[in-house]
């Protein structure tokens, strides 16, 4: 079952908003569809920066996320949920995120329940780390954007989590407003963990 | 076909289970609707993990011991 | 869920977003290895193979019922490293890794730099002892009986080499 809602992302080639589409259950097919397209585009782009020399601690660290095996683990339990957004026919962004499970851990917000986004990526051709030129701007806005709705319609008041990745820090951070309560120890690569409270998800939806 | 429709059931609790429900309403913050429908992903995630083989402990925050749901 | 995300409001956070990175989420372990295998195809390409190392490395931390996590936190080196050594052989370690690993495996330091490739090997003995081990040992949890033997015989020999 997936609803779709009608969104703009920005054509950085034309610098004018174009039409996309927010879809809230992405489709086996539309995983599969993306997952190839992405990972045809990745394969190209670590070629490019291995080439020009880029050292690999800059190279994109979720280029090996597996979206089909992301899907299969979660698709038939009701806390999770895979929000997507096409344009051109073509999958822009994904966002897996879960709502039951996860907990606040700002002290003012402890234990409430949150909405935890397990993984949020857009597309290779949209990222600055991937390709000089990215195409789309505003896919990530809009997928944090939808969790916080998912978040207030839930009844966690729009209580948000989620673990950054090392380049995505200072977006989450000074971007979203976010709270950074640092590196997570329990994590395997120690990411930063951030989070938002009520008050600072009503200000990102502003 | 499955749609996003809700559908209405009218549940029958003991006075103790009311109780239960009223306390993590008010200390969650949810209604009790929203408690209940927490409850129901959360079991269905434990029996998710439970059919692959795994186990459900809970980890002590300082000393890192794993234990069993319960230990008595 | 439907969602009404305004085009004013996405008109209003543009330049902001211009061109921003915003993945988020933790990495599983098999994700860790399949980036690493990704990493270390490439570079590392053009160097000779040092299965020798992974494998013994990979043994002893099993013999010492060891995850990777663990040996990682002990030897106090990146999980990412340990996961390049173990899986990728072409991987060349760090000198200081190497060093670590060592000390929490009981192993000589020497010869484990160059069965990492981070110092020549100048004995040909050494050498075709390294290559018979890494040919004996298979990939499996727990070690079998032949891996047993094959690990108790190399380390010997390596803390006999002066």
């Amino acid at each position: 079952m997936s609803d779709q809602s009608k969104v703009y992302l920005k054509d950085r080639r034309t610098r004018q908003l174009v039409e996309a589409i927010l879809i809230d259950g992405v489709s086996k097919d539309e995983i599969d569809a993306a997952d190839t397209d992405w990972r045809k585009a990745f394969n190209e782009a670590l070629a490019v920066l291995e080439k020009a020399g880029v050292p690999k601690s800059q190279w994109p660290q979720h280029s090996h996320w597996d979206w089909r095996k992301k899907y299969q683990v979660t698709a038939d339990q009701l806390a999770y949920r895979i929000l997507g957004v096409e344009c051109q026919k073509q999958m822009q962004g994904l966002m897996l995120i879960a709502t039951a499970g996860h907990y606040c851990r700002i002290p003012s917000q402890k234990e409430k329940d949150l909405v935890y986004v397990h993984f949020v990526a857009t597309a290779p051709w949209n990222s600055p780390i991937v390709v000089k030129e990215p195409t789309y701007a505003l896919v990530g806005r809009i997928l944090i954007a939808a969790a916080i709705l998912i978040s207030q319609a839930e009844e966690f008041a729009g209580r948000t989590g989620l673990h950054s990745l090392p380049q995505s820090e200072s977006w989450y951070r000074d971007n979203c407003g976010m709270t950074d309560l640092g590196p997570d120890p329990s994590d395997r690569s120690k990411l930063t963990y951030f989070e938002m409270t009520p008050e600072q998800a009503n200000k990102f939806l502003e | 076909m499955i749609t996003n429709a809700k559908k209405t059931m009218t549940l029958n609790l003991t006075e103790a289970e009311m109780k239960a429900l009223d306390d993590l309403s008010a200390k969650k913050d949810l209604s009790k609707t929203a408690v209940l429908r927490q409850a129901l992903r959360l079991y269905q995630m434990i029996e998710h993990r439970l059919s692959l083989g795994e186990k459900l402990y809970f980890e002590h925050e300082l000393s890192k011991q794993k234990a069993e749901l319960m230990v008595l | 869920m439907n969602f009404n995300i305004s085009k004013e409001w996405l008109l209003r956070h543009a330049e902001k977003d211009d061109k921003v990175e915003i993945s988020a989420g933790r990495l599983d372990l098999e994700d860790l290895i399949a980036h690493k295998r990704a990493l270390g195809a490439s570079k590392e390409a053009n160097e000779a193979p040092v299965p020798a190392f992974g494998k013994l490395i990979n043994l002893c931390r099993r013999s010492k019922g060891l995850s990777m996590e663990q040996l990682a936190e002990r030897a106090r080196v990146d999980l990412s490293e340990l996961i390049n050594i173990e899986h990728d052989l072409r991987y060349r370690p760090e000198p200081r890794t190497v060093y670590q690993l060592s000390g929490v495996l009981d192993l000589p330091n020497e010869k484990l730099l160059q069965l990492s490739g981070n110092m020549v090997i100048r004995d040909m003995r050494f050498e075709q002892s390294a290559v018979k081990f890494a040919a004996r040992s298979e990939s499996v949890d727990k070690l079998s009986r032949e891996e047993h033997r094959a690990l108790e015989e190399f380390v010997k020999y390596l803390s006999e080499q002066k």
